[in-house]
């Protein structure tokens, strides 16, 4: 890992597929990579494989539904989309990484006693 | 009956799970071009994007590894446990639910796919065996049973019927399709071995030649009078017995009966079927000795256990047809099953 790189914590990589795909509309695997890659602005250090992953997992849940299309290569690609399910799973773990968030902020804002 | 739900459901699974594995190949492949192409847009050459490009996609085999924990997909073991569970369901329940569990075993479908499927998958080329082309599956067919459940293994009465009466084939193998375990009694201790039920003229049908001693003969497989031998593998008779010819002759205590060892199969053959690789092998019609209780199996059309494989006296597709339809001819039980459904062994 390069210097002032972040490995993705487990878990949030699915948020960040849901989120990328709500905002984006469908995209395929590589597409939804290079929009993290983007919005990450190079502090995330992303295997990309790990991106199928999350949208396997996404896909088992619902969350996201998936057809064929093409890529900008002309060749077959499966594009993403999220479903009303998973936006409002988006709604709901949104929520919870913000409450976490908060939570986090504050013990790591403790200032030593006595 | 949930068992054979579950069964169902999990080849399902399996058929479904060997198209998503390629479908998530296209995918990796396509990601790793696109990100192969922009590194050389940004100035790299090939090789250089290449190696760019699999770097940050990561490891492709682990990936596809974890792909398929998380799909739930079945290690061959487990897929092998499966199908012989199916199996035994086959031996133990009658047609109605023995339609219905082989075509779970089968895997899904309904045309000639589903049986290059089973091949791919239960059974293989013999090893070391010439003439493999000549092969053919046989299964009892009922026409009134829609796709893959009209298909069955055979029954024992059906099979010697067959056996006997064929006259374009040159022969006609059966074995048990589940296989058994025996307990084998030796120096003060047990251990579990795996036996394979074969018609006696399953070595001399594929030209294979004993090692030592003799291989299994129709002779030893009479119903009327089977005979307690087994044909040692090869690999056990090295590993266990340390490849000794003076066991030619002597006796196995197996399930606290006696067999004599009669010879040892060739180090390359390991049986007809993926995943059972028998210990050895003993005649069909010792079944009897082994399992006194379930006897009726020798008689009941409606036990359908025995995967049935041909050798056609010339490798040739038009012959095959035409015998497949004077074999249609007789209707073969009470089950309405009457035809016979032939494929060729698998050659891959």
């Amino acid at each position: 890992m390069g210097e002032g790189k972040s490995e993705v914590l487990q878990g949030t990589l699915d948020l960040m597929v849901l989120k990328t795909l709500y905002a984006m509309g469908p995209l395929h695997g590589f597409g939804i990579a290079r929009r993290i890659e983007q919005v990450s602005a190079g502090v995330l250090d992303l295997n990309e494989g790990t991106v199928y992953t999350a949208l396997l997992r996404l896909q088992q849940q619902g969350w996201i539904a998936s057809k064929w299309g093409t890529s900008e290569n002309n060749r077959r690609a499966r594009f993403y989309s999220i479903t009303k399910q998973g936006a409002k799973q988006l709604e709901r773990e949104t929520e919870n990484w913000e409450r976490v968030a908060g939570v986090m902020e504050r013990v790591l804002g403790l200032e030593r006693q006595g | 009956m949930s068992k054979i739900r579950t069964l169902w459901s999990r080849v399902k699974g399996q058929v479904a799970e060997l198209r998503a594995d390629e479908v998530f190949d296209e995918e990796v492949r396509e990601h790793i071009a696109l990100l192969e192409k922009r590194y050389e847009a940004q100035g790299m050459s090939a090789p250089e994007a290449t190696r760019a490009a699999r770097r940050q996609f990561g490891n492709v085999t682990v990936l596809k590894e974890r792909q398929r924990a998380q799909r739930g997909i079945l290690s061959p073991t487990e897929w092998w446990r499966d199908v012989r569970f199916g199996m035994r369901m086959l031996a133990k329940r009658p047609v109605s639910s023995a339609a219905v569990v082989l075509a779970l075993a089968l895997g899904i479908g309904l045309n000639s796919a589903v049986f290059t499927f089973v091949n791919a998958l239960l059974l293989r080329p013999p090893q070391g065996v010439s003439g493999t082309n000549k092969l053919v599956e046989v299964w009892l067919h009922n026409p009134k049973a829609g796709g893959v459940e009209g298909y069955l293994p055979f029954n024992y009465p059906d099979y010697a019927y067959y056996r006997d009466h064929t006259k374009s084939l040159e022969g006609l193998i059966a074995f048990d399709g589940d296989g058994e375990d025996a307990i084998w009694n030796h120096a003060g201790t047990g251990e579990i071995l795996h036996v394979q039920f074969a018609s006696g003229n399953l070595f001399s049908l594929l030209r294979l030649n004993a090692v030592a001693g003799r291989t299994l003969s129709a002779d030893d497989d009479r119903i009327d009078n089977p005979r307690q031998v087994v044909v040692l593998s090869y690999p056990f008779w090295k590993q266990k017995l340390g490849g000794d010819t003076g066991v030619i002759g002597k006796t196995l205590m197996l399930d606290g009966r006696a067999f004599m060892v009669v010879g040892v199969a060739p180090a390359s053959f390991t049986g007809l079927m993926v995943g059972t690789d028998p210990d050895f092998w003993a005649p069909l019609t010792a079944m009897v000795r082994f399992r006194p209780d379930d006897q009726n199996r020798f008689t009941d059309r409606d036990s359908s256990w025995l995967i049935v494989a041909g050798k056609m006296r010339q490798a040739g597709g038009r012959a095959f047809k035409r015998r497949c339809r004077c074999w249609r001819s007789r209707p073969t039980s009470s089950t309405e099953a009457r035809a016979t459904f032939w494929t060729r062994w698998s050659t891959h």
